[in-house]
């Protein structure tokens, strides 16, 4: 089965991008499988709206393991299955605490299995005062990962909090060879053209 | 597993930022190397840097040992600076790394020295770097002869790389009869012969070095480095513990770790400081594991929690038998 | 064979129709139809005007149509095998009965020149978008099997075309770089 992998810094909307693209693709309760890195496998069921409250919350790595979803795609002439990965966000250098880094460790291992990556940015918080534009090393690592990889994307989320689309252009400017999605996760601006790069991949 | 230049597979970049040893992005940097073969056979002039990194930042993870890691640093910049003078036809001094290290038993002075092998091929001063440990018993003979033979072949097994002789102030012992001193002839010419592709550290207790030392006062000049090795002080003893029981996914319980103190410091006083350092850890910490082993098995619940947990029970200052 | 006849005429003709089709089937499928085209008068017209296109082709050259267009059906289906589709089979299930019926209906060479001369446009085609491609996420055969690779097969199936059916190498080839053209300046008009 094909894996999408979504990754970016923490608290750029990653659950909740996955879990309200599930819901554009007409889920409305998730199975969702939570993998820790030491392999043990939970299987919870929610309603999404209850998923949404649980999963996403203000602290940064509240997502401390894997959390996949399976779900269908309409593509072609029929549908396929795909599994949609959150993860756990990544911090640039050595985090002190031996727990994090396990779980980002278990992120960066599925990067190289997934077949699509969507990398995620908080496009509010980007291109203000700070010299390298709020965006991590680790960001621009995976953006130069992303080059050798068919499958990539980067999204622009939290569009609805900007006032226009400067910081967008700004974005691409930086990273001219790939695509940019703008998005917000939470109104579900952009869905439509996510699920038709995901459908390409399929 | 997929191995790319270098030698290092995917498990072990991802194993090394587990531990702390990479930041992120260097790890993702690695893993783009690793995918995209063309770039790592373009970037041939940097990988060895980053390689050598990753052992300097496994020197620097071990614990305690401050001094010894102020000198590695300082004779790895000063081995750096000789190969840039070279390349601007600047004087450079030939590179003598021979070295004496003086401490207990149990005090890291093998890992050290294993780790320098490494470093040393990394930074293209000795070919291969390997560590080869050798003791009285291999270099001294029992007829005319004899030692000639048995250092040289040893100094073969060594080229390289770095020969330890533990407890070399052993070579000077015994009478007339006694071959010791051919031995360190022999060694001192081996010396001479493969200087470029050979490093020698004599290993020992911090007097009887010292006394041999000053009875073999040509050795002395040939060994510019001297490390000393400090005792752990108890602290780090049960840091070396934990770090050992986190290695193999166990968790010391708090009143484990407590006797596992009183252990020590008992072990301490009785024997004097002088007690068998780290190696008295990892013994009763693999005694430890042995004897959960069979706690649980008798007890019979194998929870996550069980498997994981060193109790009090399991931290035991003898085998019973 | 040089010699203009009537056959020649409608195999030319027939081939130009199909690759219009084909043109048409591949930007359905990537939801990439020009928005002149979905606009709420022409939209309608699309499926109707396909048929009947397709069917004009078919009487000008039944052998030419019918394998040119199931090749290039096959061929889309490339990527998407393992892939469950509207008949219960699937992409691999459905392109081996095509490729069966038409070996059923039509000479070997036929099927075969066809699949060939399809396979070397969509080579050069995934050649040229590689980069756009590979950014897009669309799926590419350069990107996946890598450039010199697709360069080589490219040459292969060129020779070998020349040396099963110079004629229809020659008239794809003709109406593949037409039709872009014409598709070009439809977008910017």
């Amino acid at each position: 089965m094909k894996k999408c992998l979504i990754v970016g810094k923490p608290n750029v909307g990653k659950t909740l991008f996955m879990l309200n693209f599930a819901q554009y693709l007409h889920l409305e309760t998730v199975n969702i499988q939570l993998i820790y890195y030491n392999g043990v496998i939970e299987n919870k069921s929610y309603k999404i709206t209850q998923a949404k409250e649980l999963l996403s919350s203000v602290s940064p790595f509240k997502t401390m393991c894997l959390q996949v979803l399976e779900a269908d795609i309409p593509m072609g002439k029929g549908k396929q299955r795909i599994q949609v990965i959150d993860s756990s966000g990544l911090t640039d250098g050595i985090h002190m605490n031996v727990e994090m880094r396990r779980a980002m460790a278990q992120t960066l291992s599925a990067i190289r299995e997934s077949d699509i990556i969507l990398h995620l940015f908080d496009i509010s918080s980007l291109f203000y005062d700070s010299p390298d534009h709020g965006i991590s090393k680790v960001d621009y690592q995976l953006a130069e990962f992303g080059q050798s990889k068919n499958g990539y994307v980067i999204l622009a989320n939290k569009i609805d909090l900007i006032p226009n689309k400067r910081p967008i252009v700004e974005l691409q400017k930086l990273f001219p060879d790939h695509y940019v999605i703008p998005i917000s996760a939470k109104t579900g601006l952009g869905f439509s053209e996510v699920s038709t790069f995901v459908r390409r991949r399929l | 597993m997929k191995k790319n230049l270098l030698g290092k597979s995917y498990g072990d970049i991802l194993n090394m930022f587990e531990y702390g040893k990479l930041t992120t992005e260097e790890t993702i940097k690695k893993l783009s190397v690793m995918r995209s073969g063309k770039v790592a056979q373009i970037q041939q002039t940097e990988p060895p840097e980053e390689c050598l990194d990753e052992i300097l930042a496994e020197l620097e993870s071990l614990i305690g040992l401050d001094n010894v890691k102020g000198l590695v640093k300082e004779i790895q910049a000063y081995i750096q600076i000789q190969k840039k003078r070279r390349v601007e036809q600047l004087a450079a001094d030939a590179l003598v790394l021979h070295m004496i290290f003086r401490g207990n038993p149990g005090t890291g002075k093998t890992t050290v020295a294993r780790l320098l092998g490494k470093i040393f091929q990394k930074m293209g001063v000795l070919e291969k770097g390997h560590l080869i440990e050798v003791e009285r018993a291999d270099l001294v003979g029992e007829y005319i002869g004899h030692t000639a033979v048995k250092v040289r072949d040893q100094i073969k097994r060594s080229i390289g790389g770095i020969m330890f002789i533990d407890e070399a102030y052993s070579l000077a012992r015994g009478g007339e009869k006694d071959f010791g001193k051919e031995a360190i002839d022999a060694l001192v010419k081996g010396m001479e012969d493969y200087k470029d592709n050979l490093v020698l550290i004599l290993a020992g207790y911090k007097d009887e070095m010292d006394i041999f030392l000053r009875s073999n006062p040509g050795l002395k000049s040939r060994f510019p480095i001297h490390i000393d090795f400090p005792d752990y002080n108890l602290e780090e003893l049960l840091l070396i513990a934990e770090r050992m029981v986190e290695k193999r996914d166990y968790k010391l319980s708090l009143s484990s770790k407590a006797k596992l103190a009183k252990i020590i410091s008992k072990k301490r006083i009785e024997d004097g400081i002088n007690s068998g350092n780290a190696r008295l850890v990892r013994n009763i910490i693999e005694r430890a594991i042995r004897k959960q082993a069979v706690r649980l098995q008798n007890g019979g619940n194998f929870s996550r929690e069980n498997l994981l947990l060193l109790s009090n029970d399991d931290i035991t200052e003898e085998d019973f038998l | 064979m040089f010699v203009a006849d009537y056959n020649m005429i409608y195999q030319l003709v027939a081939t130009f129709l199909t690759g219009i089709i084909i043109k048409l089937l591949d930007d359905y499928m990537d939801e990439e139809l020009p928005s002149k085209l979905l606009s709420p008068e022409t939209r309608n017209g699309i499926l109707p005007y396909s048929l009947i296109i397709f069917s004009l082709a078919a009487a000008l050259n039944l052998t030419y149509t019918v394998t040119l267009f199931s090749g290039a059906y096959v061929l889309g289906m490339f990527f998407h095998m393992q892939q469950k589709l509207p008949t219960g089979l699937t992409g691999l299930q459905e392109s081996l009965i095509i490729l069966f019926i038409n070996l059923l209906i039509f000479p070997f060479a036929a099927v075969l020149t066809s699949l060939l001369v399809i396979l070397f446009i969509q080579s050069i085609d995934d050649l040229l978008d590689r980069q756009w491609d590979k950014r897009m996420g669309h799926h590419n055969l350069a990107n996946q099997f890598g450039m010199g690779e697709m360069i080589i097969l490219s040459a292969i199936l060129a020779v070998l075309l020349m040396m099963l059916d110079l004629k229809k190498f020659v008239f794809v080839n003709l109406c593949f770089f037409v039709i872009n053209k014409m598709y070009k300046r439809f977008l910017l008009s």
